[in-house]
């Protein structure tokens, strides 16, 4: 929600966020350094490749962590605050990946008269499925993170706009798909420790085991609901609307919109975030404005519109109210568009 | 308007979830019986 551009807008809960991030990294890869040989590793690891594990797993578990925040997000409402500066998150996680490349290429192909890039990417050649070049793999993962921290700023959200932007960063589940195999076909190849097995093991049951759950979730909510005359729908009670809290509703066109009760009003927004298309009816009220649970970004009510001097604006929806029942128009207005709330004081209709 | 895209995520990780899973699984049970030494690679003088 900027008027201007700049690099990053540090707010303290950001530099809270990337202190601890940058802590964390130090911490593992210290403690990996410290401790792995004799416990995961084979005691006469050298320490190059002591590094190389060092950062190829953490940037392997901050992958896992990165993917887990999402669906976990989608869950449980408290988990939203680490998702609001998660793109800080995956572009720490590039930097990491390219220590874990740093550290390939000044050990294996450190000493070989070769060009590092031509032995490393001719290792292996074989084409069978365990003689997979599995570098490659890494490297196409790698490639995807360097386009997705590219990318992450803002400006190239509005440059390329919210369901591009979206869909380039979607990308991150191939980028994962892509590093368990390389860690499948390699390291795992290699090695006779089983904490590795067991590690990647447990990061595929989190991330797939916690996203398919969601989609179950949400696939229990999106149920259309009971249609009235004239085409609109359902929405609830008015005694079930919650003051200052957002409740979802799915019309028939499978779009979603966010019913929010103000006070004595009830208004209908779009579901999706001019931002990044985030879940508007899984907000709150803040100030009087309808603030997105992703980044924050807020819209009146009644018009859709962003506070000034922001210019975001969303569709609208008309609502009307049949006797205790709340009933929407399925039929979007233009984004920005006024519609009158509907009044819940009492004898009002 | 647009719709946010967890209807896209439904779609994408059942198939995903197979493939990964497929993947593991075959790199692990197809894994030699000794272990493959890392490298070596071409031009490799590693001491």
């Amino acid at each position: 929600m900027s008027v201007q551009y700049r690099p990053v807008q540090w707010t303290r809960s950001k530099l809270v966020y990337d202190l601890c991030l940058a802590a964390g990294v130090s911490l593992y890869v210290l403690v990996y350094l410290r401790w792995a040989p004799g416990l995961v590793e084979r005691p006469l690891i050298g320490g190059a490749e002591l590094r190389m594990r060092a950062f190829g797993t953490c940037a392997f578990w901050m992958l896992t962590l990165i993917l887990c925040i999402g669906p976990l997000a989608r869950l449980d409402r408290r988990f939203l605050p680490v998702l609001y500066n998660r793109r800080h998150f995956g572009v720490l996680t590039f930097f990491v990946a390219v220590a874990h490349l740093y550290a390939v290429l000044g050990w294996y192909v450190a000493f070989s008269p070769t060009d590092p890039w031509v032995a490393l990417l001719s290792a292996n050649t074989d084409t069978s499925f365990l003689g997979f070049p599995f570098e490659w793999l890494g490297l196409a993962a790698l490639a995807i993170l360097f386009a997705m921290a590219a990318t992450s700023h803002d400006f190239w959200l509005a440059f390329l706009g919210p369901p591009l932007w979206k869909r380039l960063h979607m990308l991150v589940y191939l980028a994962y798909a892509l590093v368990v195999m390389h860690v499948t076909l390699g390291v795992l190849q290699a090695e006779t420790s089983a904490i590795y097995a067991i590690s990647t093991a447990v990061s595929l049951a989190a991330v797939a085991g916690l996203h398919l759950l969601a989609g179950v979730v949400e696939a229990r909510r999106d149920t259309v609901s009971e249609l009235a005359d004239g085409g609109w729908v359902h929405v609830a009670r008015l005694d079930e609307l919650e003051d200052g809290v957002g409740r979802t509703v799915t019309l028939p066109d499978g779009e979603r919109a966010a019913v929010f009760r103000h006070g004595d009003k009830v208004s209908a927004l779009s579901n999706a975030c001019a931002h990044q298309n985030g879940p508007l009816g899984e907000g709150r009220i803040v100030g009087g404005c309808v603030t997105c649970p992703w980044h924050g970004f807020q819209y009146d009510p009644e018009t859709g519109r962003a506070p000034p001097p922001f210019t975001e604006k969303v569709a609208t929806f008309r609502l009307r109210r049949d006797g205790d029942r709340l009933l929407i128009d399925p039929r979007a207005l233009p984004p920005g568009t006024r519609t009158e709330p509907v009044l819940i004081g009492e004898g009002t209709s | 308007m647009r719709a946010d895209l967890r209807r896209a995520h439904r779609r994408v990780w059942p198939l995903l979830t197979v493939l990964l899973v497929a993947g593991f699984v075959l790199g692990l049970v197809l894994k030699p019986e000794r272990p493959v030494a890392p490298g070596p690679v071409a031009g490799e003088t590693r001491p």
